[in-house]
């Protein structure tokens, strides 16, 4: 599947990831979490072919990804940010996920529609198919994005903070969608800032701290005080509910 | 609330296809006026004596003696002409669609990263110091401009390149700009100190189609059928940049070698059109906005409804620009602009979600 | 103390206001240019006289310190003799040879001429164009030099300044003779062209510029000059100076002569490869005459030669015969 070894990436002379090892598995949510700047954004992009990384490989199937020229067939990749240029449909932003598959010149065929309709109704857009984007809610919009993603029929979704900035309304249906997609069987890879969300969804879980690996395991074993006190810097509870740890940070009312 | 007509295949057809009767139409129209009066009849005579054929088709006496002069008018002074117009009007039109995607940015039009300004500093220089060199059927001046128009954005190019990758857009647009000031300044400095000169320097900057006939139309064919067929290959490229280079790498475009040739097809056709009109203001900006309007922005459509709405808008300016006023000509920039911005701004009225952009 | 601050406040007023050289209403009667040309006595000063732009100019001595800014008006000045007072011409003032010795102070537009320059030469009378010359008017005006405009748009006009300008250095007879011999041709040109019947009147193409295509239309000494050559300018009707036109109204008018200058068109083949342009009759018939500009685009004492040329160029036949061969660029 998607194999990281070692991976080593620098902005001019400033490391931003030591030595990054992670494997995503068919069906399961990786979860890459760590305070800002720790390299999650940057760890992601470099997992989906959109930066190189200095030394290190990524493996997709065993091979080196960047030896890969259709390597979008096989891996789709969700932004942070999605503001599109122009106002285009629900379907046509959609329908762009088959570019992978049919390239600069090849007219669609049914198959392309078919996995476009196959994407909006797992991402329950059918009947806002021909609505313009810059007209929906933000969790409308990402789940176009994702529709987007999955009209690519990946093997690997690769989702950079996707539900960072939505209402909880949103963040659950989202979540809800990425956890559906996962049991279909795709390898997702996701880095989230909401611990309690990485903690209920995550299969596996990988802490970063400035770049480095501070520990990588199921939710249950790494997100404990010790660890998240260290890697935050602030001290936190946790409570367990359903077996699941809950991360409540501590604000200290007397100064 | 979704774009007029984007809907359905069959409506985009028809109303495109209306679009081409309608320039159709306009060129006829262009070659029955003009400041000389002619009679219809005159013009009927000019096309059978170019068309022989046509006679198959009309019951006309052939044996009228037609006046050389006349046919040289609507042949050359008004269908040669209006030809012009329409290849100019889709140049700069389908340029300024595959800039402003590109960049993401609706405010780009044709010029943005220098091509006018080294257009403007070619020809100025030509002018100034009576450059006399002819090449591949461009007359001095053009050919300075379109050498100035191409190099400038190579300059740009070459400039902004960062080890083996393409430079990214922002940077390119930024560069772009201050070229621009840098060589529009020189083109001042050397204005104010060539008075003999101002008046052709003038007509360049306003653009103009007046005396642009067949030579010039020949002159530029060649780029222009290389640079459109490009851009129409560009079309799902551009859709997927609509993204952001990020994502559009992610999805497995190609984003250097999509961003060498955009910029490579979107120069070599906004050159040649500076080098015969002059610069021409206003088309690229407006043409592509309209057609976004009215067909939505998947560029399989809007690169060729902005082609026939760029060539619409400048046959009807140069019809007008040269028969407003008794026997004078107006500056044809003048005329895109009084009749691009009233009906675009109608437009951006009707419809203001839809105008897009960061 | 109060009284030495209102003096002081009288004085700059004064200064302020006494700089503009325009005359004040009630004060000497100015004489129109047409009417200095029927002085027949010698100059009594002060004089006060109209120019051009209707500017009543007060002159209490004979300049003797004369900057030109119109290449025209210097060549005025040493048609009269009075070439040896000027101390500053512009660039494009390239006659007489002569008149490149004098000091630059600019170029043709009011942003070009040098201000500073014009004052450090202490002129005492100051020749400038028309409107496109406001600045400089007013700049020199409010430092106290004598401005006087010559922009002259017609024949007329350039006889009643030449006349003025001898008159107000002192070169009245050199004036006067310079317009008879001016006149004398003048005349037998008119006598020349009264000889041709209307139908046989040439139709004339003039082109100023190529690109764009622009001609002298009915308000410029061009056109007058056309006229009293037996010309007729094909756009004599346009109401303006110098319009831009389209190629079809050329090839439409087809007119049987087409003047252009050396300094635009180089060369005759330029016009004779344009598309279209070999259904003109000029054209077909090799009546096409490039001529020179600084002859033909300068309303000054050359205005002659122009003529000349033109006339010669018209109806060469006639024009010989009329003045035995004479070269018009020689007058």
């Amino acid at each position: 599947m998607l194999e990281a070894k070692n991976i080593h990436f620098k902005y001019s002379e400033e490391p931003v990831l030591t030595d990054i090892s992670l494997k995503a598995e068919p069906g399961k949510i990786l979860a890459i979490i760590g305070p800002n700047g720790s390299g999650k954004t940057t760890l992601i992009k470099i997992l989906g072919r959109i930066l190189k990384a200095h030394s290190g490989t990524v493996l997709l199937n065993n091979k080196n990804i960047w030896s890969v020229h259709d390597a979008a067939r096989k891996i789709a990749w969700v932004a942070q940010n999605n503001k599109l240029a122009w106002p285009f449909s629900v379907k046509q932003i959609t329908l762009m996920g088959r570019f992978p598959h049919r390239g600069w010149l090849s007219s669609y065929t049914k198959d392309d529609y078919k996995a476009v309709e196959q994407a909006l109704n797992k991402t329950g857009l059918k009947e806002l198919k021909d609505r313009l984007i810059n007209t929906l809610s933000g969790g409308e919009v990402q789940r176009a994005i994702i529709a987007r993603a999955l009209a690519q029929e990946p093997d690997i979704l690769l989702l950079d903070e996707p539900v960072a900035h939505l209402d909880l309304k949103y963040k659950v249906a989202v979540i809800n969608l990425i956890k559906s997609l996962a049991d279909h069987g795709i390898a997702v890879v996701i880095s989230l800032h909401d611990l309690n969300l990485a903690a209920q969804y995550a299969d596996r879980v990988i802490l970063l701290k400035g770049g480095k690996l501070f520990a990588a395991g199921v939710p249950s074993s790494i997100l404990n005080q010790k660890n998240l006190e260290e890697v935050y810097e602030t001290k936190v509870n946790i409570v367990y509910y359903n077996n699941l740890p809950f991360i409540i940070p501590v604000l200290d009312k007397n100064p | 609330m979704t774009g007029m007509l984007k809907k359905r295949k069959s409506t985009f057809i028809i109303v495109f296809i209306i679009l081409l009767i309608l320039l159709f139409f306009l060129i006829l129209i262009s070659m029955c006026i003009g400041s000389v009066p002619l009679s219809f009849s005159d013009v009927v005579d000019v096309i059978i004596y170019k068309l022989p054929f046509l006679n198959n088709f009309l019951d006309n006496d052939n044996s009228v003696q037609i006046d050389e002069g006349i046919v040289s008018i609507v042949w050359d002074y008004r269908l040669g002409r209006s030809l012009v117009a329409v290849m100019v009007g889709i140049s700069l039109a389908a340029s300024g669609a595959v800039f402003q995607g590109l960049f993401r940015n609706p405010l780009a039009d044709p010029f943005i990263i220098g091509a006018s300004s080294g257009a403007a500093l070619g020809s100025t220089l030509a002018i100034v110091f009576g450059f006399s060199v002819s090449f591949l059927g461009f007359t001095p001046i053009p050919f300075a401009a379109f050498l100035g128009a191409l190099i400038s954005v190579a300059l740009i190019y070459a400039f902004t390149r960062t080890g083996s990758s393409s430079p990214p857009a922002v940077t390119l647009l930024l560069a772009g700009t201050a070229l621009s000031s840098l060589f529009f300044a020189c083109v001042s400095i050397i204005m104010s100190v060539s008075e003999n000169d101002l008046h052709k320097i003038f007509f360049w900057l306003l653009g103009s189609l007046n005396g642009r006939t067949w030579p010039h139309l020949l002159a530029i064919l060649p780029y222009f059928i290389i640079s459109l067929g490009i851009i129409f290959i560009l079309a799902r490229p551009l859709d997927i940049m609509a993204f952001g280079e990020e994502t559009a790498s992610g999805m497995g475009l190609n984003v250097k070698r999509a961003r060498i040739l955009i910029v490579v097809s979107a120069s070599l056709a906004t050159a040649s059109a500076v080098s015969i009109s002059g610069i021409i203001g206003f088309v690229g900006l407006i043409a592509p906005h309209i057609a976004r309007l009215l067909f939505g922005p998947a560029h399989k459509r809007l690169i060729p409804a902005s082609a026939v709405i760029g060539a619409l808008l400048l046959v009807v300016s140069d019809d007008l620009a040269r028969t407003l006023l008794e026997s004078r000509e107006l500056p044809i920039g003048v005329l895109t602009a009084l009749l691009g911005a009233p009906f675009f701004l109608y437009l951006l009225k009707s419809k203001q979600n839809t105008l897009g952009g960061e | 103390m109060i009284s030495k601050n209102l003096f002081y406040v009288g004085l700059i007023l004064f200064f302020i206001t006494g700089c503009a050289r325009e005359l004040p209403e009630n004060d000497l009667q100015a004489y129109k240019l047409d009417e200095i040309s029927g002085i027949e006595n010698e100059i009594v000063l002060p004089i006060a006289v109209e120019d051009l732009l209707s500017r009543k100019v007060l002159f209490n001595e004979i300049p003797a310190r004369i900057v030109s800014l119109v290449p025209a008006a210097t060549e005025i000045f040493f048609s009269v003799g009075a070439g040896v007072k000027l101390v500053g011409v512009t660039e494009y003032c390239t006659y007489p040879p002569e008149a490149q010795l004098k000091q630059i102070v600019g170029g043709y537009t009011a942003e070009t001429m040098s201000l500073e320059k014009i004052i450090y030469l202490d002129p005492d009378l100051v020749i400038v164009g028309g409107e496109y010359h406001r600045t400089v008017i007013t700049a020199l005006e409010n430092g106290g030099i004598n401005v006087f405009s010559m922009e002259m748009r017609t024949i007329k006009d350039v006889y009643n300044n030449i006349y003025f300008a001898g008159f107000i250095t002192n070169n009245t007879e050199n004036a006067k003779l310079r317009i008879e011999y001016m006149k004398e041709k003048e005349n037998k040109i008119s006598e020349l062209v009264l000889q041709i019947p209307e139908s046989s009147r040439k139709t004339v193409f003039w082109e100023i510029w190529s690109e764009p295509l622009m001609t002298a239309g009915g308000k410029s000494f061009i056109n007058e000059l056309i006229e009293i050559s037996g010309g007729k300018n094909i756009f004599s009707y346009m109401d303006a100076e110098y319009p831009v036109i389209s190629t079809e109204d050329v090839i439409y008018k087809n007119p049987e002569v087409i003047f252009g200058t050396l300094d635009n068109l180089e060369s005759l083949e330029n016009i004779e490869i344009r598309t279209g342009w070999n259904t003109i009759s000029a054209v077909q018939n090799d009546r096409v005459f490039l001529l020179d500009e600084n002859i033909v685009s300068r309303p000054g004492p050359r205005i002659i030669n122009a003529l000349g040329l033109i006339a010669k160029n018209l109806y060469p036949e006639i024009f010989n015969n009329y003045f035995d061969g004479e070269d018009p660029l020689l007058w």
